[in-house]
C-alpha cells in the first residue's frame, strides 16, 4: 500500500515538475532572445487577466476537448480526432441552427446540441468501429478523420451553406434566438463555461461512479482480462470514441452561439483546440476535474502570450514552444513511472 | 493572494502608462494576419514599413500575430489600443470586421487597416482608415510589360477569387496589354469564387498550364498561394510569370537549369502604406476614411525611391527585362502620375 501511495503522490507530482521545466527552460529561452524571463512572465500573466473574457472563453473550448481526450486516454484510447469532431459538431450545429431557424429558441437549441453530439459521436464512431473490429490503429484513423473535416468544413461553407451575400466562405448568421448575449464586448460571459465545469463533474462522476466507466478504466487497464471478466470490449471501445466525439463537438459553441455569431471557414479549419487539448489532457494527468485546471492554464499562457508580444516583443512561438516542453517533460514522467495510461 | 496580484497588475498598469506619458513619442501598435513574420508577402512588408517608420521618425513600434484560425484578430487590436497605442494597424483584408469593431470601442485611438474591405464595412468610424491600393495602376504597367515582352501576342491572366477586388488586376492588366501592344490578346480565367481560390497551388499549376497551351507565354497571377501552382507550371513548361503583391521573382527560379522564368512582379508595396499613415500620424494629418495609394504616393529611404505601387527588379529577373522595356515602363508610370493615361477599375470601365 505504501508502494501505491508513492507512485500516486509522483504520478500527481509530475504536473507541477512539467510545469516548472517548462517555464524554466522557456525563461532561459526568453532570456536568449534578449528579454527579461521574469517580465515575460508578468506580462503573459497580467495580459490573460486584463482580457479575462477571452482566456475564460478559450480555456471553455479548451475544457470540452481535453475531456474528450482524457475519457478516451481512460480506455487506452489515443484520440488526436478532437479537432475533426469539433469542426463535424460546429458544422451540424450550423446547419440545424440555419435550417430550422423559425422555430422558438427553447426547442431549437436542445435540437441542435442533440444534432452536434451526433455529429462528433459518429466521427468517433468510425475510428472506434474500426479500432474494434479490425484493431486498426485509432491515432491514424483520428488523424485522417480531421483532414476529411477540414475538406467537409471547407466545402460546407464554400459552397451549399455559403452565406451568398458575402464574399468570404462562411455561414449566414445564426438565428438571434440562440445566441447568447455578449456582455459589452467582453468574450467569456457565456453560459458555456459553466456548461463545461458541468461536464467535467459529470465526467468524473461517469468514469468512476458508474459501470461503464469502471468498464471503460478496465479495458483501458487490460482488454484480456476485461474480455475475460465478461466486459464486452469492443462494445466499450466503439462507446468511448463515440462519448468522446460527442463531448468534443460541444468545443466550439461559444465561438458560434457566443462570439462570431456564425460558422467562418477560415477559423474554424484553422482551429487547433483538439490539438492543445491533448496537453491539457495530458497535463490533467486525464483526470476530469484537473481538467479545469490545466485547461485554464493553458488558456492563460495563450491569452496571455498574445500581450507578451506587443508588450516585449516574444515571439508567438513560445506558446507552442511551452506546450512542447511541457507535452515532452509529461511522457518522460509516465515512461519512469511505467507508464500505467499506454 | 488574489488581492496580492490584482495590485501588482494595477501597479505595473501605472507604470506603463507613466512611462508612455514621459515619452512623448508616438507609439504604434501593428497586428500581422495569420502567419506573421516570414511570409515574403504583405506581413514582411509591413514589417518593413514599420522599421522604417521606427527608425526615420522616431517613433515606438510593436507587434503581434494572431494564432491559427485568426480568432483573436480583434482581441490584440483591442488590447494594443487598451496600452496606449496612438494608431493600431491590421495588416490585410481579413482585419476589416474587428478594427471596425474595436474602433468603435476605443474612439481616442488610431485604427488603420490594409486592404481593407471597404465594401463590407459598412460606415466606416471616424478614427478608420482604409488603406487600399490602386491595383488596376500596378496591374496596367505589368501588364504594358507584358504586352511589350510577349513573342506570341497572347498574354493569360489567372485571378484567385471572383470578385471586385481581383477585377481591378484584371482590368488593368488587360488595359496595360492592349495599350502596349493593341494586337494582343488576354487570356483570362479565375480558380474558384470563395477564399480557398487563393489557397490551392494544384488549380493554379492546371490552369496556367491550360493557358500555356493555348498560346500563353507571359501569365500574371493575382491569385495569392495559387499563383504558386503557376510558377511551379511555368518552370516546368518554360514560359514567363507576373508575380503580385510582393516581390515573388525568387518564385520563376529553376535551378537545374539555372534559368529564372520570372519577368516582373506587381509590388503593392505595404510597407509604404504602412511607412505613410504613420508618417500622417506624426504630422497631425491623419484623417480618417478611405486613402487610396496609387502610384503617385511614395517614400524616399536614402537614394531609393519606393512607389506605393512598383513593378519588381532584382537580380532574378534582371536578365528578362530589358533596359528599353524598363525605360517605356517607367515613362508609362510618368503618365499614369500626370493623368494623361487612365487606367480602368473594374472589366465595365474598359
Amino acid at each position: 500500500m505504501p508502494e501505491l501511495d508513492r507512485e500516486e503522490a509522483k504520478r500527481a507530482a509530475a504536473p507541477i515538475v512539467s510545469l516548472a521545466i517548462a517555464f524554466i527552460i522557456g525563461g532561459i529561452i526568453v532570456a536568449l532572445i534578449g528579454k527579461n524571463p521574469l517580465d515575460a512572465y508578468i506580462s503573459i500573466f497580467r495580459g490573460a487577466f486584463e482580457d479575462w473574457g477571452f482566456t475564460l472563453f478559450w480555456a471553455t473550448s479548451l475544457i470540452f476537448s481535453a475531456l474528450a481526450v482524457a475519457i478516451a486516454f481512460h480506455c487506452g484510447l489515443f484520440n488526436i480526432g478532437a479537432n475533426g469532431q469539433l469542426m463535424m459538431g460546429a458544422l451540424a450545429a450550423t446547419y440545424f441552427s440555419l435550417r430550422f431557424s423559425g422555430v422558438p429558441g427553447a426547442i431549437l437549441m436542445p435540437t441542435v446540441v442533440f444534432a452536434a453530439l451526433c455529429a462528433g459521436a459518429f466521427w468517433g464512431f468510425i475510428p472506434g468501429v474500426l479500432k474494434a473490429k479490425r484493431g486498426t490503429n485509432e491515432v491514424v484513423v483520428t488523424i485522417m478523420m480531421n483532414y476529411i473535416a477540414i475538406s467537409a468544413v471547407s466545402y460546407a461553407l464554400t459552397y451549399p451553406m455559403k452565406d451568398p451575400g458575402s464574399w468570404i466562405a462562411q455561414s449566414a448568421p445564426l438565428p438571434e434566438s440562440l445566441l447568447f448575449p455578449r456582455i459589452g464586448n467582453t468574450l467569456g460571459t457565456d453560459p458555456m463555461v459553466f456548461v463545461a465545469i458541468l461536464m467535467a463533474v459529470l465526467s468524473y462522476i461517469f468514469l468512476w461512479r458508474s459501470r461503464m466507466g469502471y468498464e471503460l478504466r478496465a479495458v483501458g487497464f487490460n482488454q484480456l482480462a476485461s474480455a475475460h471478466s465478461g466486459i464486452r470490449v469492443n462494445r466499450i471501445i466503439t462507446l468511448t470514441m463515440c462519448l468522446s466525439g460527442a463531448i468534443a463537438a460541444l468545443s466550439y459553441f461559444n465561438y458560434l452561439f457566443a462570439y462570431q455569431y456564425r460558422a467562418i471557414s477560415d477559423v474554424l479549419v484553422g482551429t487547433n483546440v483538439g490539438f492543445d487539448a491533448i496537453t491539457a489532457a495530458l497535463l490533467a494527468n486525464n483526470n476530469p476535474v484537473m481538467v479545469l485546471l490545466s485547461s485554464l492554464l493553458l488558456a492563460i499562457l495563450y491569452s496571455g502570450g498574445l500581450t507578451a508580444q506587443f508588450e516585449l516583443g516574444v515571439p508567438s512561438s513560445f506558446y507552442l514552444f511551452l506546450e512542447g516542453i511541457i507535452i515532452f517533460s509529461m511522457v518522460v514522467f509516465s515512461v519512469i513511472l511505467g507508464g500505467k495510461n499506454d | 493572494m488574489k488581492c496580492g496580484s490584482i495590485f501588482l497588475a494595477v501597479v505595473l498598469l501605472l507604470s506603463v502608462c507613466a512611462v508612455v506619458d514621459a515619452q512623448k513619442k508616438y507609439s504604434i501598435g501593428l497586428v500581422f494576419d495569420v502567419g506573421g513574420r516570414g511570409d515574403k508577402s504583405f506581413n514582411d512588408a509591413a514589417y518593413r514599413g514599420l522599421e522604417w517608420a521606427s527608425q526615420r521618425l522616431e517613433v515606438d513600434v510593436s507587434y503581434a500575430e494572431p494564432g491559427p484560425g485568426g480568432a483573436d484578430r480583434e482581441n490584440l487590436l483591442r488590447r494594443m489600443a487598451r496600452s496606449g497605442k496612438d494608431l493600431v494597424i491590421g495588416v490585410g483584408f481579413l482585419f476589416t470586421q474587428p478594427v471596425v469593431a474595436a474602433a468603435r470601442d476605443f474612439p481616442d485611438v488610431k485604427f488603420a487597416c490594409v486592404d481593407m474591405d471597404v465594401g463590407s464595412a459598412g460606415e466606416l468610424p471616424p478614427n478608420v482608415v482604409a488603406l487600399t491600393f490602386r491595383e488596376h495602376e500596378g496591374s496596367f504597367i505589368v501588364g504594358a510589360i507584358a504586352g511589350m515582352k510577349t513573342q506570341t501576342n497572347k498574354v493569360g491572366f489567372v485571378g484567385g477569387m471572383t470578385g471586385p477586388l481581383i477585377e481591378k488586376f484584371e482590368a488593368g492588366y488587360t488595359a496595360g496589354v492592349k495599350y502596349a501592344n493593341p494586337e494582343c490578346t488576354v487570356l483570362r480565367v479565375y480558380a474558384g469564387d470563395s477564399p480557398v481560390a487563393f489557397a490551392d497551388p494544384a488549380r493554379g499549376y492546371e490552369l496556367a498550364v491550360q493557358l500555356n497551351s493555348q498560346g500563353c507565354d507571359i501569365i500574371y497571377h493575382a491569385a495569392g498561394n495559387t499563383g504558386n501552382g503557376v510558377f511551379r507550371a511555368a518552370i516546368e513548361r518554360g514560359f514567363y510569370v507576373i508575380g503580385v503583391d510582393s516581390n515573388q521573382n525568387y518564385l520563376g527560379y529553376d535551378s537545374a537549369a539555372g534559368k529564372n522564368w520570372s519577368l516582373t512582379s506587381m509590388l503593392k508595396r505595404v510597407d509604404v502604406a504602412v511607412y505613410l499613415v504613420i508618417e500622417d500620424l506624426v504630422n497631425n494629418r491623419l484623417e480618417g476614411g478611405v486613402r487610396e495609394y496609387g502610384l503617385k504616393d511614395f517614400v524616399k529611404i536614402g537614394n531609393e525611391t519606393y512607389r506605393a505601387l512598383d513593378f519588381a527588379i532584382d537580380d532574378y529577373n534582371r536578365a528578362n527585362l530589358d533596359e528599353e522595356t524598363v525605360k517605356k515602363a517607367n515613362e508609362i508610370i510618368e503618365k499614369i502620375v500626370k493623368g494623361e493615361i487612365k487606367v480602368p477599375k473594374s472589366m465595365k470601365e474598359l
